[in-house]
């Protein structure tokens, strides 16, 4: 196949090139193709940034220019911008700052910052959030993205900046001073990943190119809801260059389910590799490994499909109706509930009688709710490479939050057993929980198996809208009797809609009305659920996990209950919450897909949080104040106040497990081994800190491999809010098995009899008597010279409770009762997530939770026609948050102890996009007066409300 | 290429020229960018963005920013051919190779009022209006009213502008506009809004850019 190429001369990071280019081959792929692997792909469709580099001082999309453009230009990527062993100020600021989570868009953020500052040196925050505004981040919230910039700017214009960083209030109450002392934990220590990902180093699953490497394609499905009658590859497979093309015809039928779930997987197992049948626009139909990414693309269209279309059905209320469209009508799918209804699971779980007890209620209130498909918007898209290693065992490198589940899962459909499967994890360029599934990971190694040669494939940004996860979109009915003004009945109904296939159906409802009926707690509960099919994309996991919407509709209604009831609604919650020592009654009946445990609440901290946060915002006095001035003024601005309370989980109770592992080196430091995936979250750093202190050293001793399924022990991935608690539990022990190994071996060293006596500090262990060795010496005596052994310790760590972090969200708001828009001027959230174990990355979660818990609110949503085709499955019409519209944010931590938590943590990721949506509709009701029961809250919706008020 | 011509057209005593094929960055960052232009191209469009888009393929893929163009007045020119931007915008059929774009520079007496209605505060305009008007002695000689969001395509000029022309701005005026505006609308409806909120936009939009111009507006 031959190529035109021309010649272009160009300089690259200071350096003149001459080099030959395909004629029409965009920046991106050129650059990537001379070994800058930091300049990313996001979308290739020009909106999300990530491919940014700096064309003659200029940021341009790499993705949308053709390289011989840069023709007599001078380009810069990040890798042109520090020495190994230097870092730009922009750099250092980025690290001190914690404006790096997952790192996939910090290249592209610090060039664009770099070509603001050279052009203005002194920006306002309004100018730094405009000039990044072509940058996308889904992790940070941009706050402290736009303090590096800031950071680096004093720098660069030679005003003293402080070491210090500014750090979150942090409340601490008196008992947990025993925590005085600690040296690591606690405190602000630099992300252990932050410097490679600062620099833009490959880190990354795609930033990996092997000999011989093919790419792979999907053929989607363009209907909703099809019948595969004929499908012709030859023209695909006749193309020179094309190695494979397998239909459903070459492959084996063998039934799974894609979620990332522990052992043994929930039925419905609906899901084959691939398949006669498509169920949602953009299902599998064929794939294709090719010599190039065009080839591959060219091979799709070459093969002929004849679909029978049958008629979708994209609402889950009608998809229960009798004379439905039957999405599931295949013979060899087990464990639906009700295929003829769609109905994938019919859940029921109650404690007492709830509707006996309306019966005895001063009052009963009901209000229905729905929520929208949000998309997770991960920048880096799901990338697998697969490739046989030298052993004929399968390598898998993948951005998965779940290596072992995807082994174990990936195993029968690819034909090999879990030992000839290795799954490696690189650094995720975020997840959510859209990486908690099987994506390419199957498909990927068959064009392997077929081939055998390695094989890459990555996803479209339209098919991470079409072909990955969403949030499950729910209906939600809640049914809240009051006696008093106490809550003393609840029902709660769930019409989840699971798209295509049922994932994570069961476990997402079931955990939404756990969470939703625990926390008012009442004696008398009822919870149903139907988790129904629809022929739209699938539903997966999403951070919040089904809590976030339940806790919408539940906050609202609350909030709507006080009203009625004339009572302070903040003291109606706090009267009503779930209170230390109460058992949540529900724990044992839904449990996540299986039965659950006992739980009771042992910490909490919801009456603080909501104390400090009514007076960080001035809560009661802006709600008369607000109320005073939306009565008395005739413009169309009016202006709201509103909170809410929740809380989540740490982990799933009795399922959750995680295995650590410790290797002392020869200078006195450590690896540790862990199989939790830390997807932009900070987790390899707050599980670093936990072990350093234990050890007494640093966390520049501590070199973390995560994750590696030959190396790095079990743990059931990232996912549930467990890496903390859980995997931090395991660090802890094997932490402490390790301190006790080398007091053990340092006892006669230092002439200690009762090696328990020494103390590990500073990277020495310490007699009783002052004297000290160094843990070096420790190292060095016990691998090579007395009672020769190697300090190494696993240890495993599971918990039967999953303590919940509490939170109080507060929300101001102007609205436009003209146009219905929403102008949201402050979030604060107040979280007790337990012990903080580093407060810049537990801020970050924070910020970005609130931030995407925004956009599931305000704007959020996929659109479909009649036809179930979507209609914005782009990055542009979908629209997220950009940094130049971020309203103000603050983050505080009110500390609790929790007994069962590696030094009192317990989680924070999920419970941070828990609040701001019924925060947010609770002010929109004190502007307007209305309730808000749809969300996203678009311009129209709001409006036809106050239309009909 | 872009430069300032001291020939100036519409009122204008110079003008802006620039390619097509030059990138808006390159217009943005000109000295003599008008002010509502420069404004448009800063909130609505990402600093990647002006890097990516020519100045003339930007008119079919950014509507605010076409919109702006026309209430400035501006001339484009397909070949040998130099004519309105609104005439190259409506025409239907083939338009020729777009070469040129000519905006009028140092307008006396011209005024400009943009509103918009969107889901976040840097999001694509669900309904856009831009309006620039020429006032006299308190009286409308000429106006432009551009609309986004509420025809078949993109961007068109608003006809009820004639209605303002001979009239103070007033609050009559401007209402009399915005009836005429809610009749002239063709809007489609789609999931960002309805035909109903469309149409109700373009009159709250228009009415707030006059308001806006009346209160002394943005010199350009």
């Amino acid at each position: 196949m031959s190529t035109e190429t021309i010649q272009v001369n160009f300089i690259l990071n200071g350096v003149q090139h001459q080099e030959s280019i395909e004629r029409g081959e965009s920046l991106l792929e050129f650059l990537r193709k001379l070994g800058m692997y930091s300049v990313k792909n996001g979308c290739s469709e020009g909106d999300c940034g990530m491919c940014t580099v700096l064309v003659d001082g200029q940021p341009v999309p790499s993705c949308m220019w053709k390289a011989q453009e840069i023709e007599g230009r001078s380009v810069l990527t990040l890798e042109g911008l520090s020495k190994r062993d230097e870092m730009h100020p922009l750099q250092q600021a980025f690290i001190d700052t914690g404006a790096i989570q997952c790192g996939y868009c910090t290249p592209a953020q610090i060039l664009t910052a770099k070509a603001l500052l050279e052009r203005n040196p002194n920006p306002t925050d309004e100018e730094v959030g405009e000039a990044l505004s072509g940058v996308l981040c889904r992790c940070t919230g941009y706050v402290k993205i736009i303090d590096g910039v800031q950071r680096a700017a004093a720098w660069l214009r030679g005003e003293s900046v402080s070491l210090e960083v500014a750090l979150p209030q942090i409340h601490t109450p008196p008992e947990m001073s025993m925590y005085e002392d600690l040296q690591v934990v606690g405190k602000p220590v630099q992300k252990v990943d932050a410097v490679k990902l600062v620099k833009g180093y490959p880190v990354f699953t795609d930033d990996f190119v092997l000999p011989e490497m093919l790419y792979g394609a999907i053929l989607t499905s363009p209907h909703a809801h099809a019948l595969i009658k004929r499908i012709d590859a030859s023209k695909a497979r006749a193309l020179p260059g094309v190695h494979a093309v397998l239909t459903h015809e070459d492959v084996a039928r063998i039934k799974y389910a894609s979620g990332g779930q522990s052992y043994p997987q929930p039925e419905p197992h609906d899901q084959v590799s691939l398949d006669n049948k498509v169920r949602h626009v953009g299902d599998r139909v064929a794939i294709v490994a090719a010599e190039t990414p065009q080839l591959a693309e060219k091979a799709l269209r070459l093969i002929e499909v004849e679909y029978e279309v049958l008629p979708p059905v994209l609402d889950p209320r009608d998809a229960m109706k009798d004379g439905a469209p039957v999405i599931h009508d295949e013979a060899d799918t087990s464990g639906i509930h009700d295929a003829k209804h769609n109905t994938a699971y019919h859940i029921e779980a109650q404690v007492g009688d709830a509707e006996a007890t309306f019966k005895t209620c001063d009052h009963v209130f009901e209000g229905e709710y729905t929520t929208p498909r949000q998309q997770h918007v991960n920048l880096e898209p799901h990338v697998t490479i697969t490739y046989w290693d030298e052993d004929d065992r399968m390598v898998v490198r993948t951005s998965t939050q779940v290596p072992y589940h995807c082994r174990r899962i990936i195993a029968p459909l690819i034909g090999l057993p879990v030992k000839r499967i290795r799954v490696i994890k690189p650094r995720i360029g975020g997840g959510f929980g859209n990486k908690q599934e099987i994506v390419l990971e199957d498909v990927c190694a068959h064009l392997t198996i077929a081939t055998g040669r390695p094989v890459r494939m990555e996803y479209t940004r339209r098919q991470e809208f079409t072909s990955s996860r969403t949030r499950h979109p729910q209906v939600i009915r809640y049914k809240i009797g009051v006696k008093g003004d106490q809550v003393i009945a609840m029902d709660l109904y769930v019409i989840g809609d699971t798209g295509a296939y049922a994932t994570h159906g069961l476990t997402v409802q079931m955990v939404g009305g756990f969470k939703g009926l625990s926390l008012y707690n009442p004696p008398n509960a009822r919870f149903i659920s139907d988790v129904v099919y629809t022929n739209k994309p699938i539903s997966g996991a999403f951070r919040g996990y089904g809590t976030m919407q339940e806790t919408y509709a539940l906050e609202v209604l609350m909030e709507e209950i006080a009203e009625k009831l004339g009572v302070d609604v903040v003291k109606f919650k706090l009267d009503n919450v779930l209170k230390v020592g109460e058992p949540m009654y529900l724990a044992t009946e839904l449990g996540e897909g299986r039965q659950g445990y006992e739980q009771t609440l042992g910490t909490s901290a919801i009456d603080k949080a909501v104390e400090i946060g009514l007076e960080s915002t001035d809560y009661y006095a802006k709600r008369e104040e607000y109320a005073r001035q939306n009565q008395s003024s005739t413009g169309h601005i009016k202006r709201g106040i509103g909170m809410s309370i929740m809380m989540h989980g740490s982990g799933v109770a009795g399922l959750d497990m995680a295995c650590v592992t410790f290797k002392m080196n020869d200078d006195g430091s450590f690896n540790m081994y862990t199989g939790s995936t830390d997807i932009g979250t900070g987790s390899d750093t707050i599980l670093a800190q936990m072990a350093a202190e234990v050890l007494g050293i640093t966390t520049e001793d501590i070199i973390v491999h995560a994750a590696d399924t030959d190396f790095t022990p079990f743990d059931t991935g990232a996912y549930a809010s467990c890496t903390t608690y859980i995997t931090g539990g395991a660090v802890q022990k094997a932490a402490q098995d390790i301190r006790r190994q080398i007091q053990e071996h340092a006892a006669p060293m230092l002439s200690v009899d009762d090696p328990a006596k020494l103390i590990l500090r500073d990277k020495k262990v310490f007699a009783p008597n002052g004297r000290s060795i160094s843990l070096q010496e420790v190292a060095l005596d016990s691998l090579h010279w007395h009672n020769q052994h190697q300090i190494i310790a696993s240890a495993s760590h599971i918990s039967l409770v999953s303590p919940p972090p509490t939170a109080a969200q507060f929300v101001e708001t102007k609205v436009d009762t003209e146009t219905g828009e929403i102008f949201i001027e402050n979030m604060l959230m107040v979280v007790d997530c337990g012990r903080v174990i580093n407060p810049i990355t537990a801020a970050g979660q924070v910020e970005g939770g609130m931030m995407q818990a925004l956009g599931f609110a305000q704007c959020e949503d996929m659109y479909f026609d009649e036809n179930g085709r979507p209609l914005n499955a782009r990055l542009g019409p979908y629209r997220i948050y950009k940094s130049n519209e971020t309203p103000k944010m603050e983050v505080i931590f009110v500390q609790t102890d929790e007994p069962s938590g590696p030094f009192g943590a317990k989680s924070i990721s999920e419970i941070a996009i828990d609040g701001v949506a019924p925060a947010l509709v609770n002010a929109v009701h004190h502007a307007t007066g209305v309730w808000m029961r749809d969300l996203p809250l678009t311009p129209e919706r709001v409006w036809q409300a106050l239309k009909t008020r | 290429m872009i430069e300032v011509l001291s020939q100036g057209f519409d009122g204008g005593k110079r003008c802006l020229r620039f390619e097509a094929g030059g990138l808006l960055q390159t217009v943005y960052e000109h000295p003599d960018c008008p002010l509502p232009l420069r404004n448009i191209l800063e909130g609505a469009v990402a600093w990647q963005k002006r890097n990516e888009y020519k100045s003339g393929t930007a008119l079919r893929t950014i509507p605010q920013y076409a919109a702006v163009l026309l209430a400035l007045g501006t001339q484009v020119t397909t070949g040998e051919n130099r004519e309105a931007l609104s005439d190259f915008i409506e025409r239907s059929g083939p338009v020729g190779k777009l070469t040129d774009i000519f905006v009028p520079l140092d307008v006396t007496g011209r005024i400009y009022g943009e509103s918009h209605v969107r889901r976040t505060p840097t999001d694509t305009p669900i309904v856009s209006a831009m309006a620039g008007v020429d006032i006299v002695d308190g009286i409308v000689k000429q106006a432009r009213l551009a609309l986004t969001g509420v025809w078949e395509d993109n961007v068109h000029l608003a006809k009820a502008a004639n209605l303002l022309v001979g009239k103070p701005l007033d609050t009559q005026t401007i209402a009399d506009v915005a009836a005429a505006i809610q009749e002239e609308v063709n809007p489609k409806g789609n999931y960002l809004g309805s035909v109903e909120y469309r149409r109700a936009m373009a009159v709250i939009t228009i009415k707030r850019a006059l308001e806006i111009c009346s209160k002394g507006g943005m010199l350009s």
